[in-house]
C-alpha cells in the first residue's frame, strides 16, 4: 500500500516535474531548499546577502528542473590554514566565524606576549645572574655574597642563578602553550573548512521512508528531496 | 571575500593596538650591565670586617671546648668598630686542610654556633662539641650582618 503511494508521488513528481514535498536539508548554516520561496546558497550570511540582491527568486511554479546545479563558494583550506598561522585569528574571520576568531586572537595575542615577556624576563635575569657571579668572583671568591635584588632583599649567586633556571622554564612552557593554541585553532579551522566544503558541493537526492509502527488502518509516508545549487 | 579582508585587516590592526598596550602596562626590565653588582651600594655589608679573628687556645670541658679569642681584634670597616659583630664557630673532624674548596670553611654543614660581640663579657667561649671523642679541628669567623671575615687560623683539639 506505502510502495503503491510513494510510486505515485514519485511517478508523478518526475513525470511532472513540480516538486510535491520539499523539506530543508537541515544544516543551519546553509539553508534547505524550500519549494515556495528562493533558496541562495552561500558560504556565508553576507554572500547571501548579496546572492538575494542578485538572483531572482525561483518560485515552485517554476519547478526545479529549470536550476543547473552548483556548487557553493567553497573555503580555500590552504588560504584558511595559512591565514590563520599568519594572522591571529584569520583563519575563523576568513570562514567568517567570528566567534572563534575573536576567541583565538586574544589567546594568541596573549600567548605572543607572554612568550616575549618571558623572553625579556629572562634576559634580564641571566643577566643578573652574570652580573653577581662575576662580582663575586672579583669581590670575594670564597664567600658567597649577597647582592641587593633590583624586586626588592638581597640574594647570592646561587638564588640569582635560580631566578635565571626558572625562567628559562618559563620561556619553554610559554613555547608550549602557544604550540597548543596554535595549532587548536588550526584544527578548529581544519574541520569548520571541511564541513563548509563539504555542504558546498552540488547534490540532488530524493530520500523517501515508510514509517513501520504506526497505528492500524494509518499509513505514514515521508518524502524528501535536498537541492542544492 | 572583500569583506573578509577587511575583517583580517581589522584584526591585525586590534592585534597591533594590543601589543603596543601590553608593552606599556607590562614591560620586563632591561638586562643590567656586566658590572652592575660591582657597585659597593649593592653589596649587603659593604666591606667585609677585617682582620680575622685569632683562635688563642681551646680548652676541653666536658662536652664542650672552650675557645680562647683573646687578642681578636676584627671590626667592621663600615662603622669602625667590633659591637655589631657576630663571631661564628666551626668545627670538624676531618682536616680542613684536605677541603678542595675554601669556601667550605664558611659552610653551615660545619657551623657550630655563634654569639653577637655584646653578648661577650671576655673573648672565650665555651661550644658544644658533643661526646666525640678524637681529633677536631675549631676555626671561627667575625659577621657584620651581611659579610664574613676570613676565618682565623684552624686550632686542633684531641678530645676525651
Amino acid at each position: 500500500m506505502y510502495t503503491k503511494i510513494l510510486h505515485i508521488l514519485l511517478i508523478s513528481m518526475f513525470i511532472y516535474r513540480v516538486p510535491l514535498f520539499a523539506a530543508g536539508n537541515g544544516a543551519e548554516r546553509f539553508r534547505g531548499v524550500h519549494h515556495e520561496g528562493p533558496y541562495f546558497y552561500a558560504a556565508n550570511s553576507r554572500d547571501a546577502e548579496e546572492e538575494r540582491r542578485n538572483v531572482s527568486a525561483v518560485s515552485a511554479g517554476e519547478g526545479i528542473y529549470n536550476l543547473t546545479p552548483r556548487s557553493g563558494e567553497q573555503v580555500s583550506l590552504t588560504e584558511a590554514l595559512v591565514l590563520d598561522l599568519l594572522v591571529p585569528g584569520g583563519g575563523h574571520f576568513y570562514i567568517d566565524n567570528t566567534g572563534l576568531g575573536v576567541t583565538f586572537a586574544s589567546l594568541k595575542v596573549i600567548g605572543l606576549w607572554s612568550l616575549y615577556y618571558c623572553y625579556s624576563d629572562w634576559k634580564y635575569r641571566r643577566s643578573l645572574y652574570y652580573s653577581a657571579r662575576d662580582a663575586n668572583e672579583s669581590i670575594d671568591p670564597d664567600h658567597q655574597l649577597q647582592f641587593e635584588d633590583p624586586d626588592g632583599g638581597y640574594k647570592t649567586v646561587d638564588d640569582y642563578e635560580k631566578d635565571y633556571d626558572r625562567a628559562a622554564q618559563r620561556i619553554t612552557f610559554s613555547i608550549l602553550a602557544n604550540v597548543l593554541i596554535y595549532a587548536t585553532s588550526m584544527i578548529f579551522t581544519y574541520y569548520n573548512v571541511m564541513r563548509i566544503n563539504e555542504n558546498a558541493v552540488p547534490t540532488f537526492e530524493i530520500q523517501y521512508s515508510c514509517a513501520n509502527n504506526v497505528p492500524e488502518g494509518e499509513a505514514l509516508l515521508t518524502a524528501r528531496y535536498t537541492y542544492r545549487y | 571575500m572583500k569583506m573578509n579582508v577587511e575583517r583580517i585587516r581589522t584584526g591585525m590592526k586590534v592585534l597591533c593596538v594590543s601589543l603596543v598596550l601590553c608593552s606599556l602596562c607590562m614591560c620586563a626590565e632591561e638586562p643590567v650591565g656586566r658590572d652592575y653588582f660591582m657597585n659597593p651600594e649593592l653589596l649587603k655589608g659593604g666591606e667585609k670586617p677585617f682582620p680575622a679573628p685569632v683562635i688563642a687556645g681551646l680548652t676541653e670541658s666536658g662536652d664542650y671546648v672552650v675557645v680562647d679569642f683573646t687578642g681578636t681584634a676584627t671590626i667592621d670597616p663600615d662603622t669602625g668598630s667590633s659591637t655589631e659583630l657576630v663571631y661564628f664557630f666551626y668545627g670538624t673532624t676531618e682536616n680542613p686542610v684536605n677541603f678542595g674548596d675554601p669556601v667550605m670553611y664558611y659552610d653551615e654543614y660545619y657551623y657550630l654556633g655563634g654569639i653577637a660581640h655584646d653578648d661577650l663579657t671576655e673573648q672565650k667561649v665555651s661550644v658544644y662539641v658533643g661526646s666525640y671523642a678524637g681529633r677536631a679541628y675549631i676555626w671561627m669567623t667575625a659577621y657584620d650582618g651581611g659579610r664574613e671575615s676570613d676565618h682565623s687560623n684552624v686550632f686542633e683539639i684531641d678530645l676525651n
